[in-house]
């Protein structure tokens, strides 16, 4: 069973299923425009946020039209986008879940140092009840809404990701340029047939060590997305202390 | 994502051994179990470092600086950040020194095998240095959620006496939360905030006690790297048998071996560290007596001691260096190496493939003879050349009567495969290959010549120098081959396996970047001479920012250590 790639795919289809059953729910008018603000999935996907503001846009637009044929089979073509998008962004998700710690690091580094400033000083600690449920029935958002946290900390999730471009393109260089070389180290000679089969598990060596550790870099894999998704949605509450 | 980025950041700041308290009481509620547990340690001093280091003053000067802080994304990077800093009424230095500067952990562990994603594990601790300042963070963004809609109600709970709280953001989501002494918990599961309460209550306190977690980081030899990934092997365990048991035949015999080595891990370790420069590493603990016999060499063998790498002389461009006989790497790689059971292994094909090059009966004596020593680099051109010269140094072992015999041997072959070559080359071609020898201080160096064929200084040569055989593509380094050093190549036993010189690979590509590109071309390996050329040119851009990368290997007890050690050009400290 080769379940390292494989095992992050039932995660995002689980995910981005979820999100696309929500917003189809809601574009058929048996959720509420808000249940989209409460997504926590789309705070760390952008295919899923940009879909999610574009049937936003749309839903505003039958607002105020009096007559708005949604096209057919839109539900089909959204999931079949999904799905047809689904492998290149896992290609994406693995490489940016690969690299992300060093690559982030190097653009994060300059990001927090251009950044730096003088911090302001912290704001008092909410009074908060000691009943059983301390805060209930909190108001939705009003017109127009205040900025989101969530929504803003995923933009710089993706402009971290896309600013440190520059450094990942000159990674993914030194490994093109190594593959250069490759050519000219064999091309004096053919190996003798007799070699074929050392060549052949040479070859080989990498992919199989790959699959060994597997379980290893599937896991990282899942732990840097599952911190992601936990830090991404800003999960941090009032401060009721023991 | 912020706490991402700070963990990032704080990952590679360097840590005072003396401050590992919050770390201790942090991890002292962590669970043991875990597959992974993330720990950054005592950022507040690093970042300070870090900030006042010449290579922060420098670096937005440089190529690839300039283009990350131009382009658009950095942009909106700067000003997302910047509006969020501001909406929590706080600093970037104000987080760092008082909420995730002391130690902040995160721990994970996937479902089961067959388990529902639902059943993966996750926390995240922090301890803050002021608790104040967490409170108000805390405050400011409940206060913030509450004003978006994102935050519907929070709900105080108990379990075992402890008291924890539920975030509720939907009728399907929450989020829970406690503190326990000096640390903050959170997780979007239930269970995993009652588990510290749990173990709070259970563990005893760090001062009498060394938490598990922080005793595996010190066998490991990382307790004071400021960022480290622990791996517990034991919940990974089912995956791996999974992986055998699923292989495909020419993956079994290499999985299998893979799964025996993994059964004889007891801990191991990504980890960052930071100094002048960045290190980053794994590092493997071993159960000795289940490793398999023939791998114990390399695994928990003894402290090597090889000086190979100083065969490379300082201004290589790149070179790789190892100190292991031909015969052992034969072995460790046919005791490894995927291949179908019912086909040749790696040594029988090899004896076929070479054996009557030297003479079948002779191989096993050759073979025993090449090493340990031996290094291949990459070195600037020789004048008028564009092509990077490459050498091979290959140390030849023994003693008396076999190691002559073993000399003459491969000389022997290796002159035969030079012709060959000629021969084959001059068959298809007008122009034409000559086999020169030339003599220089009694070494007799013996070399293919095509003036009109081969490009400009490329010359294919090989001799025996001072216990050495000796093939590159110039004559001239081994004119001036010299023996390596005897010392070690550092004094804390690191052995240098592979080298490379940001300066000199740079100033490679730029004075010849546009030949060679032009010259891979021509040869039919890539068919885009600007893009190769463009990636080139980006590849030396980037090496503005490196003196010098190593990929070192390092002997502990039990166990062994591989690091790359990144030397940029600009210290990461003051």
């Amino acid at each position: 069973m080769n379940v390292s790639s494989d095992n992050s795919i039932p995660l995002l289809q689980e995910d981005c299923a979820r999100s696309m059953d929500r917003l189809q729910r809601m574009l058929d008018g048996e959720l509420p425009v808000s249940a989209s603000d409460v997504d926590p999935h789309a705070a760390s996907c952008r295919e899923c946020r940009e879909r999610i503001a574009a049937a936003r846009v749309l839903l505003g637009e039958l607002a105020s039209r009096v007559y708005l044929i949604l096209p057919a089979q839109l539900t089909e073509s959204i999931v079949a986008t999904v799905w047809e998008d689904r492998s290149s962004r896992i290609r994406r998700r693995t490489l940016t879940v690969v690299g992300a710690s060093i690559i982030a690091v190097a653009a994060s580094i300059l990001f927090v140092i251009w950044l730096d400033r003088p911090g302001v000083p912290l704001g008092n600690a909410m009074a908060v009840g000691n009943g059983e449920e301390v805060a209930s029935a909190l108001p939705l958002a009003p017109e127009p809404r205040p900025a989101r946290l969530s929504e803003e900390l995923a933009r710089v999730e993706q402009a971290v990701v896309e600013s440190s471009r520059p450094i990942a393109e000159h990674v993914a260089n030194a490994s093109g340029i190594l593959e250069l070389f490759k050519g000219p180290l064999t091309l004096p000679v053919g190996p003798s047939p007799g070699f074929a089969p050392t060549r052949d598990a040479l070859a080989e060596l990498p992919n199989a060590a790959r699959t060994g550790f597997e379980p290893v870099t599937s896991t990282t894999q899942k732990a840097v997305a599952r911190l992601i998704r936990e830090v991404g949605s800003v999960h941090m509450s009032t401060n009721p202390r023991q | 994502m912020y706490c991402f980025i700070l963990i990032a950041v704080l990952a590679f700041f360097p840590i005072d051994a003396a401050e590992t308290r919050p770390r201790d009481e942090l991890l002292r509620v962590a669970p043991t179990d875990a597959a992974v547990v993330v720990v950054v340690q005592n950022a507040r001093e690093h970042f300070r470092l870090l900030k006042e280091s010449p290579f922060a003053a420098w670096a937005p000067s440089t190529a690839v600086g300039r283009r990350i802080l131009q382009s658009s994304e950095f942009k909106q990077l700067r000003d997302s950040a910047a509006m969020i800093f501001r909406e929590l009424k706080t600093g970037p230095e104000a987080l760092i020194d008082d909420v995730v500067g002391d130690a902040f952990a995160f721990a994970f562990s996937p479902p089961p095998t067959g388990g529902r994603p639902k059943d993966e594990r996750a926390i995240i601790l922090i301890r803050p240095r002021s608790m104040a300042a967490i409170n108000s963070l805390l405050d400011r963004v409940n206060e913030l959620q509450r004003n978006s809609g994102e935050l519907k109600s929070l709900i105080r709970k108990e379990h075992s006496d402890g008291i924890y709280f539920e975030r509720r953001k939907s009728e399907s989501s929450s989020e829970f939360y406690c503190f326990r002494g000096n640390v903050f918990a959170f997780s979007s599961s239930e269970i995993d905030i009652q588990n510290v309460i749990d173990r709070d209550r259970a563990a005893p306190a760090v001062a009498d006690n060394t938490p598990l977690l922080v005793q595996r980081m010190k066998q490991l030899g990382v307790a004071n790297a400021p960022g480290v990934v622990l791996i517990n092997p034991r919940v990974l365990d089912a995956e791996v048998k999974a992986r055998v048991n699923a292989a495909k035949p020419d993956e079994k015999h290499f999985l299998t071996r893979f799964a025996d080595a993994w059964a004889a891990l007891d801990a191991a370790a990504i980890y960052a560290n930071l100094d002048t420069g960045v290190e980053v590493g794994v590092s493997l603990r071993f159960i000795p007596e289940r490793v398999p016999v023939d791998l114990k060499k390399w695994l928990v063998g003894p402290e090597r001691s090889g000086n190979s790498a100083s065969l490379m002389p300082a201004d290589a461009l790149i070179g790789i260096a190892g100190h292991i006989r031909a015969i052992e790497l034969i072995d460790l790689v046919s005791s490894i190496a995927p291949g179908e059971p019912d086909k040749p292994g790696v040594k029988e094909s090899i004896t076929d493939a070479i054996g009557p090059f030297f003479g079948r009966d002779k191989l096993a004596d050759i073979l025993n003879s090449l090493g340990p020593n031996w290094a291949v680099w990459a070195e600037a051109p020789v004048k008028e050349a564009f092509l990077p010269t490459i050498v091979a140094a290959i140390e030849i072992g023994g003693e008396g009567e076999d190691r002559t015999q073993a000399e003459r041997s491969l000389m022997q072959g290796i002159e035969f495969g030079f012709q060959l070559l000629r021969i084959a080359y001059n068959s298809k071609h007008s122009d034409q290959i000559e086999l020169k020898e030339e003599t220089d201080g009694g070494m007799r160096i013996r070399s293919l010549v095509n003036d009109k064929g081969f490009p400009p200084g490329f010359r294919p040569s090989f001799a025996l120098v001072k216990g050495y055989l000796l093939v590159a593509t110039s004559t001239e380094p081994i004119r001036r081959f010299a023996l390596p050093t005897a010392k070690r190549d550092r004094a804390n036993g690191d052995e240098t396996l592979a080298r490379l010189s940001g300066p000199g690979t740079r100033s490679y590509l730029e004075s010849h970047g546009a030949r060679l590109a032009r010259f891979l071309v021509d040869m039919g390996l890539v068919a885009n001479e600007k893009g190769t050329r463009d990636m080139l040119d980006t590849f030396a851009a980037t090496m503005e920012l490196i003196e010098a990368v190593e990929l070192v290997a390092r002997s502990r007890e039990n166990g062994i250590q591989l690091e790359v050690k990144i030397t940029p050009s600009r210290s990461l400290k003051r």
